[in-house]
């Protein structure tokens, strides 16, 4: 009796080291993470020169607020987060529905030619024609400069494929499928109404890369969309700074600098303004990382 | 159970396919982005949209489709459907949809316009396609030596008088892809340097006119307090995102360094033959100085290692520049509010005795790829009636400023006034948002060019007064645009970029280092095994080809 | 004999196939739009064998043979860039790997609430700064004279070395730059895996006497294992392909000893010309060698766990 109480003490002090180092680790990590963004924070609102010349470390200096005015005033920045926000929401369905049901049935012991299909999604992953044949191909399709070619042609991510499977490998468990089974359940309704409710952990990563992805997408839209209207955010905002670049080169005098200082101002706010929206996302994405997700599977 | 999820499922997708296949046909036409476009000054009209009605002739108005680049979408593009672009238009009877191209986009959107095969038919401007691109690509192209000399007299004069232009507009072959262009009012000199007088003043120093002079004024500047604040460790004598190509044709000048802008650190040397810049003597003797400075901390011990911006930040600093020297097109261009503190310095005398400073007209002002006709094109020779109108001088007047009389007033004495814009805006800038201005074929007789008067206060106006100062020193060493054969510039390519790789990182190595005697012998060797030779042998041949045109 | 069990095999083959063919409509969506979009335009490889021009289209261009690979092999900086490329793979792989995983395991033991939350948050911000920003940052940082680090060591009295012109340093500045950028980022895929482990297992070993430490080595790892095993693998899949605009941006006259990537390298070669039949040659041996890597690796994993990618 004596000796488990002794041991209890130890593990206990044990214990309380052990979470000191954590929350130590921690701090430590959240100071040296949190820096970038905050300086990114200060450089938009503070003189440019200032700012190139190390002056800005903690506090802003010669509050300069015209970069955000260029970029807020911009009208072409609101149609560029309506449409980011259509691919994303509907880019991300797109993802989920096509990606984690290959990863469910890749992850099932009775696949016939798992293999086979496995390696069918890996060659993309090292072999492809290039730009200028799938290119040819969306356009022939008609998908050029739609919202569809945003969605769908590269909706299919074999990184995605292979995270979900081995988390249903891992984390489903074969005795639910064989009592499942006994009870009259196909595959179908397994993945639907069993599977699908048990993986909101993985669900939640994949749907969170997908959005993300989805947000900081510049380069399909670059290649095959022309239409203003159809522009994503990262495009406008994009064009915003090089604009800038543009003219603070091309002009000169008083006019030269302003437009430098406009494009230094406009680089660092370019960033709160994309990322602003999508870091509220985490939080809403976030509770499915908790503990117990799992409970009253198996005895369920 | 089964049936019925398996049914919904199926249902589902097919669904989903018609849904999609509505929608794809649904955005395919582009043509609705003007509508929505927002900012009347970002409405480009159609940003690149398949417009094309080809020679469809409604009421006998013949359409062409021409693309172009323009810098930035910032800038107004209504002008080309106004002013002297509607007076062409009209004059010839056609009809020109202008699609636009922003050049932060243009390279990957080029590839793939050149490999889907849609093309417009012309290209405009010579920042749109590169000698490559037409060399490999000719079959799209059409061979325009017979349809100059049918249907563009002014063009055809031109190439007399200036054979230097006919070089220009030739490929090796004898043959002409593109119309050509040659900037007016352009000064003699590229860029020069601009020292601040106010720290001279401080120390009581005068001009520098020799190079060693120079040294002691900037190792003044390093070692005592030239901007007067009390602490004579805080300035920077010179400060510049430095590489070996900016420093030869700035920096190194007084050593005969001066080089082409194409970045082939070429040179015509004494003999009048071709020199490749960083095997010479002269370019060791300038690295040796640089050195010197760089290890008197003359030179900002970030040289290599900051970027743009760094260095902007120490030239344009509140309450004074951080530095003494700068190399500048004009000084505020690069000193924003300090500019008062600099003064234009005529170049400085090298080892030799002679002051060399940066010109490089053949780069700066000529160009060919101005208007390149593409097999697309139903009437070729329309076009060129067009555009042969674009090298009479009051033409090329009007697409280099903006159109009279809202840009440009003609006086009655016969002269022309380019305006200053009345919304404040930088004439330079205002000058893009009117017309064409560098882009597009374009001749001015200098007769008519001494008839143009330019604001003194600002842009062109300025350069041209400080011109002066300098225009006697304008090198003539730089090496010539000239044209290579298609398998020359593929081997260019190859080569060149691992040979200028290496004698830059040597050239930096060597400034912040020392150490060049010792390991010249060796650089060199590995020059020549890169394949120095082969590309000395290219350029000789092109250069040959060129002289042979223009003598 | 023999006769009546071929039948009943191949019926048994066909059974199977029949009774799981909801998981062969799973997969459908997928691999039929793999095949329109990465399949179909797969042709566009022998742009790497050919004297490719966007004029005479893939088909109409002529045949080079091995020519663009011969060109690359015998390049000056074939070896160098494949080194520099390898180097700074493998330190990254080396360092980036492990650390997200040891950050999950830290946030794991972290107690739920604000704090928690906030350190989550905090630790992928930065992922969200553009690549651009990111090295104009760091430039600004490591510079010795107005730099944050050169003002924190002069408290100190230690003089900065000029970081950015030292080749030595390269690899270094670019590998510890990506753990600060992307660490937090990349261990949200560990904390998602350790959130699905069961709870009864802790509550288990609290009984038997386990501290969090050894809760930590005896169950949070273990578990963790099949998820890192496959992430590896596919790491290994793309150790010659490190990225090309955080390199070429950090790059400098100084440097370029061990900042000569090959997609750097490429990229030059193109600013001068459209080298698409080089730089598809390049890009295709690139990665035949990825392949062979990931193979490689995922073989040595099958023989030595349950786990594998294929």
């Amino acid at each position: 009796m004596n000796s488990t109480v002794k041991n209890r003490i130890r593990k206990s002090k044990e214990d309380k080291i052990f979470d000191f180092i954590i929350y130590l680790t921690a701090a430590l990590l959240v100071i040296i993470t949190l820096y970038p963004m905050y300086f990114i924070v200060i450089a938009s609102i503070s003189n440019p020169t200032d700012v190139s010349s190390g002056n800005i470390v903690l506090w802003p200096k010669g509050i300069n607020m015209r970069g955000y005015e260029q970029l807020l005033n911009y009208k072409q920045l609101w149609v560029g987060y309506k449409n980011t926000i259509i691919y994303a929401l509907l880019g991300t369905g797109m993802n989920l529905i096509v990606n984690i049901s290959a990863s469910y049935a890749l992850s099932r012991k009775d696949l016939i030619g798992k293999k086979l299909i496995t390696f069918y999604y890996l060659v993309p992953m090292f072999f492809g024609g290039g730009l200028i044949p799938t290119y040819l191909i969306v356009k022939n399709f008609g998908l050029l400069d739609t919202r569809w070619v945003m969605i769908l042609p590269f909706s299919v991510i074999t990184y995605y494929i292979i995270v979900g499977r081995t988390f249903f490998s891992n984390n489903i468990p074969d005795d639910l499928w064989e009592a499942a089974q006994i009870d009259g359940c196909g595959n179908l309704t397994f993945f639907f109404k069993i599977v699908l409710p048990l993986s909101k952990a993985v669900i939640a990563v994949i749907a969170l890369w997908s959005a993300v992805g989805h947000w900081n997408a510049y380069f399909n839209a670059l290649i095959y969309l022309r239409s203003d209207v159809l522009q994503p955010l990262q495009i406008v905002l994009r064009n915003i700074l090089i604009s800038n670049q543009t003219m603070s080169m091309m002009m000169t005098g008083t006019a030269a600098t302003e437009a430098r200082q406009a494009a230094e101002l406009i680089k660092y706010g370019v960033i709160v303004v994309s990322s602003a929206p999508i870091m509220c996302m985490y939080p809403f994405v976030q509770k499915y990382f908790n503990q117990g997700v799992m409970i009253g599977a198996v005895k369920g | 159970m089964k049936k019925k999820t398996v049914g919904k499922l199926l249902g589902g997708i097919l669904a989903a396919a018609m849904v999609m296949g509505s929608l794809a046909g649904c955005g395919g036409g582009g043509g609705q982005s003007s509508a929505d476009s927002g900012d009347a000054a970002a409405d480009t009209g159609s940003q690149g949209s398949e417009d094309t009605a080809d020679a469809g002739d409604s009421e006998g108005v013949e359409t062409f489709t021409i693309a172009t680049v323009r810098w930035t979408d910032a800038w107004p593009n209504d002008f080309m459907n106004q002013g002297i672009m509607k007076e062409l238009e009209d004059k010839h009877n056609i009809k020109i949809n202008w699609q636009v191209y922003y050049n932060s986009d243009w390279t990957e959107q080029k590839s793939l316009l050149l490999a889907s095969g849609d093309l417009p038919d012309a290209f405009f401007g010579s920042i749109c396609l590169s000698e490559t691109d037409i060399a490999q690509n000719k079959d799209y192209f059409v061979e325009l030596s017979d349809g100059i000399e049918k249907n563009m007299p002014n063009l055809t004069a031109i190439f007399e008088k200036e054979p230097e232009l006919k070089a220009a507009a030739q490929n090796r072959d004898g043959e002409i892809y593109s119309l050509v262009k040659k900037l007016p009012l352009r000064p003699k000199v590229a860029n020069s340097m601009y020292i601040n007088k106010q720290w001279l003043d401080n120390l009581g120093l005068d001009m520098p006119t020799t190079y060693e002079e120079l040294t002691d004024v900037l190792k003044a500047f390093k070692e005592q307090d030239a901007d007067g604040d009390g602490d004579p460790n805080n300035e920077i004598p010179y400060t510049n995102a430095g590489s070996l190509s900016g420093d030869l044709s700035n920096l190194l000048a007084p050593f005969g360094t001066i080089v082409s802008r194409t970045g082939n650190f070429m040179q015509i040397d004494e003999s009048g033959n071709p020199a490749y810049v960083p095997v010479t003597d002269h370019f060791k003797e300038a690295t040796k100085w640089a050195h010197e400075l760089y290890a008197s901390g003359c030179l900002d011990q970030e040289y290599f290692t900051q970027d743009t911006s760094m260095a902007t930040a120490k030239r344009q600093a509140e309450g004074g520049s951080q530095t003494g020297l700068v190399f500048a097109w004009t000084a505020d261009a690069e000193m924003g509010a300090n500019a008062e503190q600099f003064e234009l310095c005529e170049a400085v005398a090298g080892p030799d005795g002679k002051r060399y400073v940066e010109s490089d007209p053949t780069y700066l002002d000529i160009a060919n790829r101005e208007l390149v006709i593409t097999t697309q094109c139903k009437n070729p020779d329309k076009l060129l009636q067009w555009a042969d109108d674009f090298y009479t001088d009051l033409v090329s007047l009007q697409t280099y400023y903006g159109s009279i009389p809202d840009q440009i007033q003609e006086n009655e004495d016969g002269t022309y006034e380019v305006l200053i814009p009345a919304d404040g805006t930088t004439l330079d800038t205002s000058a893009w948002f009117f017309s064409m201005r560098d882009f597009g074929p374009k001749y001015m007789t200098e007769e008519f060019q001494s008839k143009v008067i330019l604001p003194e206060s600002q842009g062109d106006g300025v350069k041209l007064a400080q011109d002066a100062v300098n225009a006697p020193h304008a090198s003539d060493i730089a090496f010539p645009v000239v044209s290579y054969t298609a398998d020359q510039l593929t081997r260019l390519a190859s080569l060149t970029t691992d040979i200028n790789n290496y004698a830059s990182s040597q050239y930096a190595h060597w400034v912040v280092d020392g150490g060049i005697d010792e390991e010249w012998d060796a650089y060199l060797d590995q020059l020549n095994q890169m394949g120095l030779q082969e590309v000395l042998e290219i350029h000789n041949d092109a250069y040959a080809a060129y002289k042979a045109i223009v003598d | 004999m023999g006769k009546v069990k071929a039948v009943s095999k191949r019926s048994n083959i066909w059974h199977k196939l029949y009774s799981n063919r909801a998981l062969y409509l799973l997969l459908l969506p997928s691999v039929i739009i793999l095949f329109l979009f990465t399949y179909m335009p797969m042709y566009g490889v022998v742009i790497a064998f050919k004297d490719f021009s966007p004029a005479k289209g893939i088909m109409g261009s002529s045949w080079a043979g091995l020519k663009y690979f011969k060109q690359y092999f015998n390049s000056y900086q074939f070896w160098p860039t494949i080194k520099n490329t390898l180097v700074l793979s493998i330190y990254s792989i080396a360092v980036t790997f492990p650390l997200p995983i040891l950050l999950a395991l830290v946030c794991n033991q972290m107690r739920a609430g604000k704090f928690k939350k906030f350190f989550q948050v905090s630790t992928y911000l930065p992922h969200f700064i553009s690549t651009v920003v990111m090295c104009g940052m760091i430039i600004l940082f490591l510079s010795p004279s107005s730099g944050v680090i050169a003002k924190l060591l002069s408290l100190v009295g230690i003089q900065m070395p000029n970081v950015m012109g030292l080749p030595s340093a390269f690899p270094s500045v670019y590998v510890w730059t990506e753990v600060w950028q992307h660490l937090g980022w990349d261990s949200i895929l560990y904390i998602a895996a350790l959130s699905a482990i069961d709870p009864s297992l802790y509550e288990a070993a609290t009984v038997d006497g386990a501290s969090k430490w050894q809760k930590m080595m005896k169950i949070d790892i273990p578990l963790l294992m099949p998820t890192a095993t496959i992430m590896f693998i596919l790491r290994m899949g793309s150790v010659m392909s490190v990225g090309f605009e955080k390199v070429y941006l950090l790059q400098n006259n100084l440097n370029t000893a061990s900042s000569e990537i090959i997609s750097t390298y490429v990229y030059k070669m193109g600013l001068v010309s459209s080298q698409y039949s080089l730089s598809s040659a390049i890009g295709l041996f690139n990665n035949l060698i990825n392949l062979a890597l990931l193979l490689a690796v995922n073989y040595i994993s099958s023989k030595m766990s349950d786990t594998s990618l294929v």
